[in-house]
């Protein structure tokens, strides 16, 4: 039951973080204005509004680029420094100068490709096919997804990208007060889509996402046809997508340790099968039998379920810094969430204890004679007379 | 004594077959994920071939800028192609130092190389990009000299001539230009080896190979979801880990339960003249027995069950992108981690069986 319970710990943390990859990557702990389905909004001139109304420190607007790097997929993230580095919390590497082109490395990005400052690097365009190289000036560390990326400059992020000279595809804005953020895009016209942390999307001049798969989209229209909002669309997409399959891994992955409990609890009941049955025969009703079971499993179980979670957690943060888990180009970041802990102890107990009923309701099925008599634990030896006889 | 072995190993009981159905059951789920997985990957794969993604660009290695190819190989390559070397420069030019990427591109007809442009043997042509950094820069118009820093050596008053007439939409506008020349006559060894060879349409893939050439994925989207899905495809790979563990402690349970039930059988065989060996063999034998079974019946069910989602996701709605490629890996991967966690899981049982001695010894408890 420990090895059960630590196989879940070191697996269910990192499956329940999974889903929330995509929307860490665009929006992080900002509040993120992206493309609403009306007229292009998100440009030089809303972000220049934006930053007058909130401090220059907390809007950052951004260019993003799918891409690979050496072989590898990353996001390229075109951004003005400062900005992105007060909203992620990010600290940049010492001595660095940017000049007019430049590239910028995280910290974990540079250890898994070996990347350092001076070197220069090939980069391929986002939907259109491009080649560019930039020089890496520097690295940088946050403790956030973004510390997988790379950070270039705007020119460099928009001909990767193939966007317009004044767009760009999202702004975060850091904020104590979402309303008024609300109220000045409501003010300024923007068609938007906005979340943020603790705020539902809300979309303003603008439809709803379309339900239409992107996919779908993009192969019956085209690149050049897809909604305005496509960014919207594709990053609900995509964390539905990895939500499904995180949850369903994380479903099996319990199957799979129920009968691996319910193997050992089957072993371990063998030995105990004689005593149910004395107890029976000297007037030991089910329902006792059952409290008695309960009394004497649950304790053990809970205990297996704490110190084997606990275990598991503890291991799999010890593979940390070599077995890293990647999705979309990002090391999935495990930190202990009181709630899976606590499903994984609930999981270890309920798994435990329906397999213990179920034994015990098979056993008090038998007669207690039946139970207590050595000869009913043992096959009948027709196989071995067989082997006798040759 | 292999056949009775052999004839007590294969015994199948109620609990022997739980066992068998559960390993049968996680192995379902390992062949099952990793079809998918794969199936996705080719699915991606046959998608990307269909996209324009522009001219082929095979370099060797993965990363352009270091990317080393054999000028002498280009002979070997049919059809016309454009053989790019590329390497950081330093620019002086309006009293300032600019750090800039210098290209060289030579094309070739019917295996013969040559260079367009620029013309003049030493001639740097700076795109408009490029020319618009510089003015930035300095404040002044482009001069018409400047020197050129490339491989550690420094080549002084060079002509600096007009940006490139046609420039292909993979580039970007802030490149300097050279002939493949200039290259060579700086670093014979750096300067003489291309970098990437640009073609219309694909490469014979044998012929790459024999280059030793991969293609550069220039369409970074496409790029990214194939990565992505590589990354899923080996991270599945550790849930074959979980399995084996699961698989071990199942078949551990499930052999001990056998050997405690089977205690006077395995006495009075003892007491007939079996060795030790002998009988710890007929429960390591049964314990590969049950995995086998079980990775037999899983890896067939994982394959129906991998060919169901695919039939039945677009009645659902859901696109259907993944194309189901003889799963020869998975079910090898399947086989493998049942049978080695089986053999592992049944050892103590096994040797429990093997040292139980007298009938009082093997009597259950």
């Amino acid at each position: 039951m420990l090895l059960c319970a630590a196989l879940l710990g070191a697996t269910w943390p990192i499956l329940a973080a999974l889903p929330g990859i995509p929307s860490q990557i665009l929006a992080g702990d900002a509040y993120v204005i992206t493309q609403g389905s009306g007229p292009l909004s998100i440009n030089t001139s809303l972000a220049e509004n934006l930053t007058r109304q909130f401090a220059a420190g907390n809007v950052s607007p951004e260019v993003l680029s799918l891409g690979t790097l050496r072989g590898e997929p990353v996001l390229i993230r075109a951004v003005k420094p400062d900005a992105f580095f007060a909203v992620e919390g990010a600290e940049p590497g010492p001595s660095v100068t940017l000049g007019d082109r430049w590239a910028l490395v995280g910290e974990g990005l540079a250890g898994r490709l070996r990347l350092s400052a001076g070197e220069n690097v090939t980069l391929v365009g986002s939907v259109l096919p491009r080649i560019a190289f930039a020089p890496i000036a520097g690295v940088y560390r946050t403790a956030t997804p973004a510390n997988d990326e790379l950070l270039v400059d705007y020119g460099l992020g928009r001909f990767l990208a193939g966007l317009g000279s004044m767009s760009f595809h999202s702004i975060r804005v850091k904020t104590l007060d979402p309303d008024a953020l609300l109220a000045f895009l409501r003010g300024f016209g923007a068609s938007a889509h906005v979340s943020g942390p603790g705020m539902p999307q809300v979309d303003i001049a603008s439809s709803p996402p379309a339900d239409e798969r992107v996919a779908n989209l993009i192969l019956r229209t085209g690149i050049g046809g897809s909604a305005n909002d496509y960014l919207t669309t594709a990053v609900g997409e995509a964390s539905a997508s990895v939500r499904v399959v995180a949850y369903g891994i994380a479903a099996l992955l319990a199957l799979l340790t129920a009968f691996g409990i319910h193997a050992v609890q089957r072993r371990a009941f063998a030995d105990r099968l004689p005593v149910v049955g004395v107890l029976r025969a000297v007037g030991a009703g089910n329902r006792w039998m059952r409290r008695r079971f309960l009394a004497e499993s649950l304790p053990l179980a809970v205990a297996a379920g704490v110190i084997g979670a606990a275990l598991g957690l503890l291991g799999e943060a010890r593979l940390q810094p070599n077995g890293r888990l990647l999705v979309f180009g990002h090391e999935v970041l495990v930190t202990f969430d009181p709630v899976t802990f606590a499903l994984i102890v609930l999981a270890i107990v309920a798994m435990s204890t329906l397999s213990g009923l179920g034994l015990l309701q098979a056993a008090l099925r038998e007669r207690p004679s039946g139970s207590i008599r050595e000869a009913s634990a043992v096959e009948p030896p027709q196989s071995l007379e067989a082997v006798l006889r040759g | 004594m292999a056949r009775p072995i052999l004839r007590l190993a294969t015994r199948i009981t109620r609990r022997t077959r739980a066992t068998a159905l559960a390993i049968a059951f996680a192995c379902m789920v390992l062949v099952g994920a990793l079809s998918l997985a794969d199936g996705l990957a080719n699915g991606i794969a046959s998608v990307a071939d269909r996209i324009g993604a522009g001219p082929a660009v095979y370099i060797r290695g993965d990363e352009l800028l270091s990317s080393d190819i054999d000028p002498v190989a280009l002979g070997n390559l049919t059809g016309d192609f454009v053989a790019m070397r590329v390497h950081p420069a330093e620019l002086e030019i309006n009293g300032i130092a600019i750090a800039v990427i210098a290209v060289a591109l030579e094309s070739y007809h019917g295996g013969i190389g040559t260079t367009s442009f620029p013309v003049g043997a030493n001639d740097v042509s700076l795109d408009v990009g490029l020319r618009s950094r510089i003015v930035a820069a300095s404040g002044i118009p482009v001069g018409t000299s400047g020197n050129l820093s490339v491989f550690g050596r420094r080549l002084t008053d060079l002509p600096i001539v007009a940006p490139p007439t046609n420039r292909s939409e993979l580039f970007p506008d802030d490149w300097a230009y050279v002939r493949a020349d200039l290259f060579v006559a700086m670093s014979p060894t750096q300067g003489g080896t291309v970098q990437a060879i640009l073609r219309d349409g694909p490469l014979d893939p044998a012929l790459a190979a024999s280059l030793g050439l991969s293609r550069l994925e220039t369409l970074g989207a496409v790029g990214f979801v194939r990565g992505s899905v590589a990354e899923v495809q080996s991270s599945l790979r550790i849930l074959a880990l979980v399995i084996a563990v699961v698989i071990g402690l199942i078949v551990y349970a499930a052999m001990s339960l056998e050997v405690h039930a089977r205690a006077r059988e395995i006495a009075i065989l003892r007491s007939l003249g079996a060795s030790p060996a002998a009988v710890a063999r007929v429960y390591e034998a049964q314990a590969l027995v049950l995995a086998l079974g079980g990775a037999i019946l899983g890896s067939a069910l994982g394959i129906v069950v991998a060919h169901a989602v695919v039939s039945v996701a677009p009645l659902l709605g859901l696109p259907n992108l993944i194309l189901l490629s003889p799963p020869v890996v998975p079910v090898g991967l399947a086989f493998a981690v049942a049978l080695l966690a089986a053999a592992v899981g049944g050892i103590v049982p096994s040797r429990r069986a093997a040292v139980l001695t007298s009938t009082r010894e093997a009597a259950p408890s």
